[in-house]
């Protein structure tokens, strides 16, 4: 079924930012990392961007602003940043009216939100200039709003819509549209004055890329270079069209498909929702309860020391965390986003859920904190936390996909509100327990 | 919203999946000979509780004989001591049959289907242990397993350490196109007659031919023992020897 807004989002060709390189594949459709992007910004999911330096961050983060007709909040990310006075402004009427009539006047009445907080775009450059406390400022804005003298007020501008659920209630529903974008150097401790990012911050961010897995073609080069116009410096579009609307309108469509979600997709999602959250946590360990998150202190020491699995078990049980909700929230959003980006790119591509929450872990686990040992990751992929997250992601396919009569099985039961037979309860085991 | 967002799946079943309708397998023509253990009994039998592990269960089995001082239970002697022991794998289908081919009450009134299908419709465990050799698809059958029939009542791991090469039992290979006929010949002791009304009864419930499975491991990480309980009706009356030892368990025992 082809979506007509995200078929338009898909039309929008960025301004200056050159990169035909492929990204991932669904379906036989082949993503870009413009694609990647704007399918993120369609279900309002904040978007960091990571790598070296000159390689076109900047021009993509510009690129973005553009799609937002420049309507951004910017932030350099830098120590003495005080996220809150960008959205703060003195009430001098306040102040005026307490001092004519003699009366006093609070903190929280001198300072009020200013029309900052109705910009569909935060933009953090170089955000990890500042120290890891001084992030702690960005969490609130990834999550949507900004706390101003102990009032929070929403970001983005709203617009009304009416949503209904499976039943067919409707309601009535503000949309508030506000995304954050983010880009940091990193490298082997070239860019003095860099740190690194907490854990939290980075699960806010819901995607990290590290554009250096995916350079400009060469071909791409040569777009660059002719249309410079022999300037070197970022370029900036002067007034673009304001897209905001259609982002916003795709978001909400989004939101009602939450509500009304693919009946054919929907057991499917709930199974690997559980696998993310709960199949990736088993180890086998009984006296850590078989639970990486029980055993978090000695992980993944103990499962290297006690030389826990066998094959491909092992790199499942050493390297990769279970999702916090977030994070699988995370990971199932963007699966959803790129099922349908990719089918408004091209009509006849048929995608599996199992596929798209596969290529969406490969993106959005590699940097979430669910890849945990760097020194068997420095040792097996060349310290590199993208190219751990393809190959276990593909390890992971291969293992759903041997288990796909059971996994088939568990629906069938579920669906028709069956108890599970013996011989499901009894093949639910280990990491497919929470199929049950 | 509806609160169970199950409900809302729509998922096609085709008919063909084997965990739901496991593959036929052809009626064996020439059942392996395996020497006779069991006990014949015909008698009543008393359906025990669900008990959370193997060993529980064991232990209650030997419990109420020992309370009821019961005289057809059959016993085992380990280490000189006399234990009651489970139900064979064969004598749980032997006290299915003849219970289901028993049409009257002693009063003469007639049994309904429901209850001549009693122990049909529910999961039997058995003192019989499968060992699997790690690493391999090899395993051995022990009709009556004396390391299950002797299990310490305290414990509730997922099976029993075992020495594969010395456990006594019969050979079998489970990559092999004729392991599930071989193991249910040896499961049943040879006994084809069996077999067939197990086939009989199967057939009038489903409507259809279907031949029961044998749930096996294999490539386990070290070598483990299990037990093998026979499903109910629902399951197409399957062998189960991929059961955890610390999952629940029901035995059936003879009046005493």
């Amino acid at each position: 079924m082809n979506n007509p807004t995200l078929a338009r989002i898909v039309a929008l060709e960025a301004p200056t930012y050159r990169n035909t390189e492929k990204v991932l594949t669904l379906g036989g459709t082949e993503l870009t990392l413009w694609d990647v992007v704007k399918a993120s910004l369609a279900a309002r999911l904040n978007i960091g961007l990571y790598g070296g330096a000159g390689m076109g961050k900047s021009q993509l983060l510009a690129d973005v602003q553009g799609l937002f007709g420049n309507n951004a909040s910017y932030v350099l990310g830098r120590n003495d940043l005080d996220i809150k006075s960008l959205f703060r402004e003195m009430n001098f009427a306040a102040l005026k009216e307490a001092r004519e009539k003699g009366g006093k006047v609070s903190q929280q009445d001198l300072s009020q939100a200013t029309a900052e907080i109705y910009r569909p775009l935060v933009v953090v450059e170089e955000i990890n200039r500042c120290a890891e406390i001084v992030q702690n400022q960005l969490f609130n804005i990834f999550e949507g709003f900004i706390e101003l003298d102990g009032k929070k007020y929403p970001l983005g501008g709203s617009k009304l819509k009416v949503f209904h659920d499976v039943d067919g209630k409707k309601w009535s529903q503000n949309v508030r549209y506000s995304v954050g974008v983010w880009s940091a150097n990193f490298g082997n401790g070239q860019y003095t004055g860099t740190v690194s990012m907490d854990k939290a911050l980075k699960e806010r961010s819901h995607l990290i890329i590290d554009v250096d897995n995916f350079s400009p073609k060469p071909s791409d080069l040569d777009a660059i270079l002719l249309s410079s116009g022999g300037e070197v410096r970022l370029k900036e579009q002067e007034k673009p069209k304001d897209k905001t609307s259609l982002f916003t309108e795709a978001f909400g469509q989004f939101k009602q498909g939450a509500y009304t979600p693919n009946p054919q997709e929907l057991g499917e999602e709930l199974l690997m929702f559980r696998y993310l959250v709960f199949g990736l946590d088993y180890l086998p360990c009984e006296a850590g309860k078989n639970s990486k998150r029980v055993m978090k202190d000695v992980w993944p020491g103990k499962a290297e020391e006690d030389n826990i699995g066998d094959n491909d078990e092992k790199l499942l049980y050493r390297i990769v965390y279970p999702a916090s909700v977030r994070g699988a929230m995370s990971i199932i959003t963007l699966a959803r986003s790129l099922r349908e980006y990719a089918q408004a790119k091209n009509p006849k591509t048929k995608v599996s859920v199992m596929d798209s929450v596969i290529e969406s872990f490969k993106l959005v686990g590699a940097y979430s904190g669910m890849l945990e040992n760097p020194q068997r990751i420095r040792e097996q992929y060349a310290g590199n936390p993208y190219r751990a997250a393809s190959d276990i992601g593909d390890k992971l396919k291969k293992r759903l996909g041997s288990h796909r009569d059971l996994m088939d099985a568990v629906l069938i039961c579920k669906a028709q509100e069956k108890p599970l037979p013996k011989s499901i309860v009894d093949a639910c085991v280990g990491e497919y327990a929470c199929f049950k | 919203m509806k609160t169970n967002p199950w409900t809302l799946v729509k998922f096609v079943d085709d008919g063909t999946n084997p965990y739901l309708y496991p593959k036929a397998e052809p009626v064996p023509a020439a059942p392996t000979i395996i020497t006779p253990t069991s006990s014949g009994f015909t008698g009543d039998y008393i359906l025990m509780p669900r008990s959370n592990t193997y060993a529980l269960g064991v232990e209650a089995l030997r419990q109420a004989c020992t309370q009821e001082k019961n005289q057809h239970q059959p016993k085992v002697v380990i280490n000189g001591r006399e234990f009651y022991r489970q139900n064979s794998f064969f004598e749980n289908g032997l006290a299915r049959i003849i219970d289901f081919n028993t049409l009257t009450h002693p009063d003469g009134t007639p049994r309904t289907m429901e209850e001549r299908l009693r122990y049909f419709n529910t999961w039997l465990d058995s003192s019989c242990g499968v060992a699997y050799q790690a690493k391999t698809t090899k395993l051995k059958l022990s009709l009556v397993c004396l390391q299950l029939i002797g299990i310490d009542k305290d414990f509730a791991g997922t099976f029993l350490p075992v020495d594969y090469a010395n456990f006594p039992g019969t050979e079998l290979d489970s990559s092999s196109s004729n392991f599930v006929r071989d193991s249910w010949m040896t499961l049943l002791e040879g006994d084809n007659k069996v077999y067939q009304e197990y086939l009989a009864v199967l057939k009038a419930a489903k409507g259809t031919d279907v031949i029961p499975g044998f749930w096996k491991r294999q490539n386990t990480a070290t070598d483990e023992l299990r037990a093998v309980c026979v499903s109910n009706l629902d399951s197409n009356l399957g062998a189960y020897g991929n059961n955890y030892l610390n999952l629940g368990v029901r035995f059936l025992r003879r009046s005493p």
